[in-house]
């Protein structure tokens, strides 16, 4: 998985690589690609939502980094991707879920230092008959929409490329505008209306919301966050009749304006309690998150708690989708608990029996979903460096045999005051 | 009668809202008492619907709607008789703490504990620490829970627990936390009594721990 589209040259090298020819040195992008289609050097290490962790750590006033300050918000996520060491930046705005309902006039519950919420009490929609009186499509003045593509508009600069933007997907969109209860309420009452909203939400709403943002920064390609269709939130049957025909619909309008819209987190397996895991749910789940992601089958590690996963299941899972063309790949990650709460040692005996057990035969990249604000930098640091050192190919055959060392790292200011004076940095303040 | 009442513990189980509440006035038009209709058949609702959760049967929408036909029955019998879903086995005082919005989890949580038999103080969302104290002293619950749903909110629970510390109030209460950002090891760091994993989950411990206190 590659949030900045790789060149066809970074496509060719990441593939040769793959397959054995090693003759070239591999920048991240085509790591990436090396990684998906087989070994690379090494398993690749990103984040996904660093956002409020990366303002925890660069002590980021909350009030510019989440509700006013789109280039702030985006430059201080980058520094601190930068300082951990992880490749690929993916620079998300704290509030996702909230920016297109804000928009369009919906209620939202704001505190000065932390993530507003959509007032799920509140909702935009609050029946049927309401959908007539949202106004259509979003303008670039409404909201924080200036906000977004400011933040879009720095993250291209700071990359030097365009890369891969998020949105609220569709399911996870009319949870906001007419709250995860009328929305499940409604499943029951009246499927019609949630089938006409979900409709509306994408052929209103989204896509034009999509054009918007691709006309304003270039982006073309984009992933629909949509935690509150992942499992528990949802069950099989609303996710085969409410969730994947309209993510597979916004994909196919999408594309008829140039766009590639995927939705990420649906069904992404978050049951809590592992006395309720089941094998047969999760490669259920696993099959279709990746599918509706990335439009094949790979084994993602998303919001759950995959550090409790049955290792057996996982293999079994890789195995059984495995055809001659494909094998699928593993987007490694570890809860947000996980990271936050455990020492740096249990951290790396994760990542040595996920590395051992299941990259192996190369194909995995590590992703890390969530990092919560107050988790202790020496665990991302330990974390990032453990997937560097036990991810080199070839694999140790024992993990255990190979020295490692708990890093000692330069604190962040000093460290971006440093790449400030030699030019390798910005002062973003 | 039975006909009516065990349909009621049914819709219940389903999540039938409109249903509950239906039969719910006809038992009371039959002569049923509102405790005997709580006891019999609404309470062995809800946590059939959790137990049904616990063995992964049921998702969140079930559990959701099943606590929504809940609240819709107990409305109509403690209209009838009220103060009659209070419960008795212990006070409960919740909230999320300042800065923290989420009601979701947190409105299954209390669903959960009512059904359990206690009566709940819901203080609600975003509640500053010297309310929350206020209302401490002011209610004498057995037990608090503090809920926290982002990880920049889970931090600031560490204030709640030493200000009932600092209030000479810690030794008569005691402490739960829950929410998506907190855990059982996040719980003993911040130095509170128990952990709640989900509504099923902080019933059970709440009244683990209410027999620790008596």
């Amino acid at each position: 998985m590659s949030f900045i589209p790789p060149s066809i040259s970074q496509t060719i090298k990441g593939l040769l690589y793959s397959k054995g020819l090693r003759i070239f040195k591999l920048d991240p992008n085509s790591r990436n690609v090396a990684a998906l289609m087989g070994k690379p050097d090494c398993i690749p290490p990103s984040a996904g939502q660093i956002h409020v962790h990366s303002m925890t750590v660069a002590e980021a006033d909350p009030q510019r980094f989440i509700h006013t300050d789109g280039k702030y918000c985006a430059d201080v996520q980058f520094y601190v991707q930068k300082w951990y060491n992880l490749e690929q930046p993916l620079i998300i705005p704290p509030e996702t879920y909230n920016f297109e309902v804000e928009a369009l006039g919906g209620s939202l519950l704001k505190t000065k230092k932390h993530m507003s919420s959509i007032d799920q009490n509140n909702p935009l929609i609050k029946k049927e008959e309401d959908i007539d009186k949202v106004k259509v499509p979003i303008e670039i003045k409404w909201g924080r929409v200036q906000y977004v593509i400011d933040c879009l508009n720095e993250f291209k600069e700071c990359l030097g490329t365009v890369s891969t933007g998020v949105f609220c997907g569709p399911f996870s969109f009319i949870c906001g505008i007419h709250s995860y209860l009328g929305v499940i309420r409604d499943i029951r009452n009246n499927p019609d209306f949630i089938h006409r909203l979900l409709k509306w939400s994408i052929d209103e709403v989204l896509i034009p919301y999509l054009q918007l943002l691709k006309q304003e920064t270039g982006f073309d390609v984009y992933m629909g966050a949509d935690a509150w269709s992942a499992i528990p939130n949802v069950n099989k049957k609303i996710a085969e009749e409410f969730v994947f025909p309209y993510n597979a619909y916004l994909r196919e309008q999408a594309k008829k304006v140039g766009i590639t819209a995927n939705v990420a987190a649906s069904v992404d397996y978050c049951v809590e309690d592992p006395n309720r895991f089941d094998p047969e749910l999760m490669k259920w789940a696993w099959y279709h998150m990746g599918v509706e992601l990335m439009g094949k089958t790979f084994l993602m590690m998303g919001m759950g708690r995959p550090e409790l996963w049955p290792m057996d299941v996982m293999q079994e899972f890789v195995k059984e989708n495995k055809s001659r063309f494909w094998t699928t790949p593993v987007m490694a990650s570890c809860s947000a608990r996980f990271i936050r709460d455990s020492t740096p040692h249990e951290i790396v005996d994760y990542l040595k029996r996920i590395i051992d057990g299941l990259a192996r035969d190369g194909h995995m990249m590590f992703f890390f979903v969530q990092i919560p604000a107050d988790t202790p930098p020496v665990n991302v640091h330990t974390a990032v460096q453990a997937i560097k050192t036990f991810g080199k190919y070839p694999i140790a055959e024992n993990l255990d045999d190979v020295p490692f060392e708990i890093p000692k790292f330069e604190p962040y200011h000093e460290w971006l005051k440093r790449e400030i004076a030699e030019g390798r940095a910005v002062d973003y303040e | 009668m039975k006909l009516f009442l065990e349909g009621l513990k049914k819709a219940i189980v389903e999540g039938d809202m409109n249903r509950a509440e239906e039969l719910a006035k006809k038992a009371l038009e039959t002569g049923e008492s509102s405790l005997k209709t709580i006891n019999d058949d609404v309470v062995p609702g809800i946590l059939e619907a959790g137990e049904l959760w616990k063995q992964g049967e049921y998702f969140v929408p079930e559990v959701v709607m099943s606590a929504e036909a809940f609240k819709a029955a107990m409305a109509v019998l403690e209209e009838n008789q009220p103060g009659v879903g209070k419960g008795t086995k212990g006070k409960y005082l919740i909230c999320t703490v300042e800065g923290d919005i989420h009601d979701l989890g947190k409105n299954i949580v209390v669903t959960m504990l009512k059904a359990a038999g206690f009566e709940v103080i819901d203080l609600g969302v975003d509640i500053p620490l010297s309310t929350f104290i206020a209302k401490v002293k002011e209610e004498k619950p057995h037990i608090v829970g503090l809920g926290a749903y982002m990880s920049t909110t889970a931090t600031t629970m560490k204030d709640y627990i030493e200000a009932l510390v600092n209030e000479k109030l810690r030794g008569s209460v005691k402490v739960m936390i829950g929410g998506v950002r907190t855990s059982e090891k996040y719980a003993k760091e911040l130095g509170a009594d128990s952990w709640g994993l989900d509504g099923v989950d902080t019933a059970e411990k709440a009244l683990a721990l209410m027999e620790v206190q008596q």
